[in-house]
């Protein structure tokens, strides 16, 4: 079990180049962890948001006297993708039980929910994302920091090494072109 | 959709979405031919326009600024917003207007939901009891309730609008508002927070820009307890503001706040976050300067950095007022003013020039915080805590304090920068120990010690990096460098401590030309070293650069620099047997200073020209000079204190050698007694007053008692410092020399046993450091008591050899391991060597640790023993005579 990981290690995986593969799995393992905890919380009266968990999982695995800003940003990268892949993976898990009657709802379920309130189906999105990604990836990489990691257009801007205002037009742009992939195949 | 000629397409849709909306079909086809490219670039533009909050959801999670603007004109409950004021991270604040009564409100739009049942009953619940604090400093909640947007139930309050509000700092910025006025607003600050408080209410998010100040200078507190009814855990505050905003708000968080531990926050992180306020409030600056700093980075600054001092921001502002702010940015909870009314009440003392009740952390509490937030380094800096307490002779550390004090200020000005703000902080951690270890025992020669590994190497690590890490700032590396050096110094490992100060004199002088005062206090510095490690032609040399200088630098620096650095070179005249030029120079010094009695440096000299009367055989007048000291130092740190204790061994050591044994027991006693109630049974500053005892006891002829003291100050040693430790060494010599003395051969057998085994457990150390000699002088004694002294002598030469290499020919522990070796040859009947070895080295063993003490005294009867073995009594006698009368 990665549970026990430890903030040296993943911090030094960060400074390595090259180790952001073998970074993910980590990184996905302690957000899972991090969901799981708000089980505890049924009473907190909010959503469970990407953004929240993002920033503890940071605050839990990287040690923050060997990181700089560049690490975290790094970091912030990869957490988003691996959001993407637990909520996907939830919602295609959920999709595949969907006739069932859960006992309970998990914490996962409200993200998912919130996010397909406002984007239809995870797994399409996911989808379109991967098309989008075959043609523009830096906008596909802008909408998985945003859309699933939660970071502002400041952070997403730190993380891909560009300008707000190329952020800012690569969103519009892909939500557009996102939007119209969404709506035209069932 | 398929989309290729994307080269195409994604420009004229941005240039289409600046035209209005209405216009972007006719300017789209005008702008291109490719009616391919029109039609994509059309469908997108569509797209763009029926998206609506599609994916906006995840990403905002709360109003935007947009459309929070789009709210204006709007309801929300009973309140008709008519502008933005501003947006925070928990949501954004409106004026509006009630109805009834009629009346403008501030209503506070929160950025999140109420998802379930529960949570809007808490939420409803805990508005409640914000709705009763009522207080002039407090912004009162008239409302709590929820908006409903869409399927979404959102919270917002309604509470006192506070018009021309400016946030605390801005409005004492703006109105030049001096330092007490801004106390007496800060003061009424305090009183709401203790109001809200007493209603079981904890503010938890206290900053300036929660302090509004309305245009009659009337504070008011906002958003008292929002955080508490709106965060339930930090997650939320993480996910509701940027990384950014995070930082901002971090400032005024106290440790425990910052352990994210809801459970552990109370009234008095509400007490900290004051403090915060209060220092940025009196200097514009933060006591943490964590700005460029990551987020989690911040935190553990927050949790275990030293503040910054308000002091250094502005001079006006130290003493009482920084004392205040320091106990409210107390680390630990305990430690910090209780409530806010106790913070108030101590502001109002200041201000009514009372005492105030805040007192300054003791030394001890700063050094063992320093050594729990530096856990690795604790096991050297235990050693050499040890080190320099009972190595310190006053020479160093009186005049060594104002030299801290010299070099604090040198920092301070390199801290203009942000390396230099770091180099600071290491200089004060190392200055600080020191300072936390005064005062040190003045009146003592320099005992025969050594380092221990550990120290050396974190020393030795500390020195390689200097150089890199301070690049370009050589003032600062001089800085580091030269507490380096003093450490070096007092850990005995003269090689490096001379290096390092000549590297910083060198430093300095290429910094600053080479007759800045700086320079000639870098010269004593190298001076006092070389001294030390007996090199007085050379520390001489440098003490005459120095005085050359200080000369001709302008007041006030001239005096003063002038009295220390010609106490310091009579010193090294002393040290060399020019006592009569030592004498004058350190009455000169004296008379310089004088127009001070207690002015530390005149101590200094006072101590300085004690030794010289002890030297000289003018018992009278070295003793009256070392009454007139205790009194100094008793009227300075009162009677009880530890510096008074150094001050009776110092008087009691004079008495011993006048012959007034009686006298010397009783001071001995009477330091003893005061160190074991300041320090405990067993410190190694309390034994080191035993070992004064030992030493009388056994020159009155009570030599069981002395060695059961030996014995007892030998555990404490051993426990305390360590079994290899040069403490450990210098006790063990002096019992060895003692059981030898009995012809204890019982005793003289063990000790043997086990000085091989140290002299095995410390081959692993350094070729410099002092213990191998020590351990050769001890084996050689051993072995002379034991009938062998042919196996003796080899390593009585090669304890010479080495600290004729480590120290100097000159050095007293020389003269003192060939008194050994003379002793030795007088056994092996080499009466010539032994002869000339015996009669030079006694007097400068004498003069250095005085005529009575025991060493001092078996130096003498070993020249007793030679001449008797010589068959030469007439010389026998003579120096007999010299032995003093056991009373």
């Amino acid at each position: 079990m990665l549970g026990g990981t430890q903030p040296g290690e993943v911090t030094r995986l960060l400074t390595a180049a090259g180790a952001v593969d073998d970074l993910l799995p980590l990184v996905y393992a302690e957000l899972r962890k991090l969901a799981q905890a708000y089980l505890q919380e049924e009473d907190a009266g909010h959503t469970l948001q990407a953004t929240a968990l993002v920033h503890e999982a940071y605050l839990k695995l990287i040690d923050q006297r060997t990181a700089g800003w560049h690490d975290r940003q790094q970091f912030l990268g990869v957490a988003a993708q691996a959001m993407r892949r637990i909520l996907v993976d939830h919602a295609r898990a959920r999709g595949a039980l969907k006739r069932g009657s859960p006992a309970r709802r998990l914490p996962l379920d409200d993200m998912v929910d919130q996010l397909e309130h406002s984007a239809t189906d995870l797994v399409r999105l996911d989808a379109a994302l991967q098309d989008l990604n075959e043609i523009a990836p830096q906008k596909a990489r802008v909408v998985e920091l945003r859309f699933f990691g939660g970071l502002s257009v400041d952070e997403t801007a730190a993380v891909l090494g560009v300008s707000k205002r190329t952020v800012e037009r690569d969103w519009t742009f892909a939500k557009a072109w996102l939007h119209a992939n969404l709506s035209e195949s069932p | 959709m398929k989309t290729d000629q994307w080269d195409k397409v994604e420009p004229l849709f941005h240039a289409a979405l600046e035209q209005p909306t209405a216009e972007r079909g006719q300017w789209l086809a005008g702008a291109t031919d490719d009616a391919s490219v029109a039609r994509q670039v059309q469908r997108l533009l569509n797209e763009h326009e029926t998206a609506g909050s599609f994916m906006e959801a995840e990403v905002h999670g709360a109003p935007e600024v947009s459309r929070a603007a789009e709210m204006e004109g709007t309801r929300i409950g009973a309140y008709q917003i008519v502008r933005v004021i501003g947006h925070g991270g928990m949501g954004t604040v409106y004026e509006a207007v009630q109805e009834n009564p009629r009346r403008t409100v501030a209503v506070k739009v929160m950025r999140m939901e109420l998802g379930a049942p529960s949570a809007l009953r808490r939420f409803q619940y805990e508005s409640e009891v914000l709705g009763r604090l009522l207080h002039p400093a407090i912004a009162q909640i008239y409302e709590a309730g929820t908006h409903r947007e869409g399927a979404l139930m959102i919270p917002f309050f309604a509470m006192e609008f506070v018009p021309a509000a400016r946030t605390l700092t801005a409005f004492a910025q703006a109105e030049q508002l001096s330092i007490r006025q801004r106390l007496e607003i800060f003061v009424k600050v305090c009183d709401a927070v203790y109001h809200g408080h007493q209603k079981g209410i904890i503010h938890r998010d206290l900053k300036p820009a929660n302090i509004l100040v309305d245009a009659s200078g009337q504070p008011k507190i906002i958003d008292f307890g929002v955080a508490r009814v709106m965060q339930p855990d930090v997650a939320v505050t993480l996910a509701h503001s940027g990384a950014r905003e995070l930082v901002g708000t971090l400032q005024y968080m106290s440790p425990e706040q910052c352990d994210f531990d809801p459970a552990a926050l109370d009234t008095r992180s509400d007490v900290y976050a004051l403090g915060v306020v209060l220092f940025e409030l009196l200097c514009g600056k933060l006591p943490y300067d964590v700005s460029k700093t990551s987020l989690s980075h911040a935190a553990q600054t927050i949790r275990e950095a030293a503040p910054r001092r308000l002091s250094a921001t502005d001079r006006r502002l130290r003493g009482d007022l920084e004392t205040i702010v320091l106990k409210a940015l107390e680390k630990e909870r305990e430690r910090r003013y209780q409530s806010a009314a106790d913070l108030a009440r101590d502001v109002e003392r200041y201000l009514h020039n009372q005492p105030i009740e805040a007192r300054p952390a003791s030394p001890a509490y700063q050094l063992r915080k320093l050594v729990s937030r530096h856990k690795p380094l604790f096991a050297a800096l235990a050693a050499m805590f040890i080190s320099i307490t009972v190595l310190a002779a006053t020479m160093t550390v009186l005049y060594g304090r104002a030299e801290l004090n010299r070099r604090r200020a040198e920092a301070a000005e390199a801290a203009k920068r942000d390396e230099a703000e770091k180099a600071n902080q290491a200089l004060n951690y190392l200055v600080g120990l020191f300072s936390s270890l005064e005062p040190a025992a003045p009146a003592e020669a320099v005992e025969p010690l050594g380092s221990t590994f550990t120290a050396r190497e974190l020393l030795d690590r500390e020195a390689r990096t200097i150089p890199q890490k301070f690049k370009g700032l050589p003032l600062v590396q001089a800085t580091l460098l030269s507490t380096l050096g003093s450490v070096y110094g007092r850990l005995e490992l003269f090689e490096r401590a001379t290096a390092a100060l000549r590297s910083a004199l060198e430093l300095r002088r290429a910094a600053l030309g080479p007759r800045h005062p700086v320079v000639s206090d870098s010269l004593c510095e190298l001076g006092r070293a070389l001294q030390h490690k007996g090199e007085y032609a050379e520390a001489e040399r440098l003490y005459r650069q120095a005085l050359d200088i200080r000369h001709q630098a302008g007041e006030p620096y001239a005096t003063a620099g002038v009295a220390a650095a010609t106490g310091l070179l009579a010193d090294t005249l002393r040290a060399r047997g020019d006592l009569e030029s030592a004498e004058r120079l350190f009455r000169e010094a004296i008379r310089m200073q004088s127009g001070d009695e207690d002015d530390p440096r005149n101590l200094y000299m006072m101590v300085g020209l004690c030794f010289t009367l002890r030297m000289e055989g003018r018992w009278a007048e070295a003793e009256q000079l070392s009454r007139r000291a205790l009194a100094i130092v008793q009227r300075q740190s009162g009677d009880r204190s530890a510096a008074a204790t150094d001050a009776l061994l110092n008087l009691g050591r004079v008495l011993r050698d006048a012959g007034a044994y009686a006298d010397a027991e009783l001071l001995a006693r009477e330091a003893l007694t005061i160190r074991r109630e300041l320090l405990g049974e067993d410190h190694p500053y309390t034994a080191r007053c035993l070992v004064d005892l030992a030493g009388i006891r056994s020159v009155r002829g009570n030599q069981d008692e002395a060695e059961t003291l030996y014995r007892q100050v030998l555990a404490i040693f051993r426990t305390r410092v360590g079994d290899d430790h040069a403490l450990v060494f210098a006790t063990l010599q002096s019992l060895a020399e003692l059981l030898v003395a009995r012809q204890d051969r019982a005793g003289v057998d063990a000790l043997y046993a086990e000085a091989l085994a140290l002299q095995q457990r410390i081959k692993g150390l350094p070729e410099d450091n002092l213990q191998h000699s020590g351990c050769l002088l001890l084996t050689g004694v051993l072995l002379v008591g034991r009938d062998d002294p042919a196996a003796a002598e080899p390593l009585l030469r090669e304890c010479i050899e080495r600290r004729r290499r480590v120290l100097s020919p000159d050095h007293w522990l020389t003269a003192y391991a060939e008194n050994m070796l003379g002793g030795c040859l007088t056994a092996l009947q080499h009466f010539d060597e032994a002869e000339a070895l015996l009669i030079r080295s006694y007097p400068r063993v004498r003069d250095t640790i005085g005529r009575h003490d025991e060493r001092a005294l078996r130096a003498l009867q070993r020249i007793i023993d030679l001449y008797d073995a010589w068959g030469r009594p007439a010389d026998a006698e003579r120096y007999r005579a010299l032995l003093p009368r056991t009373d």
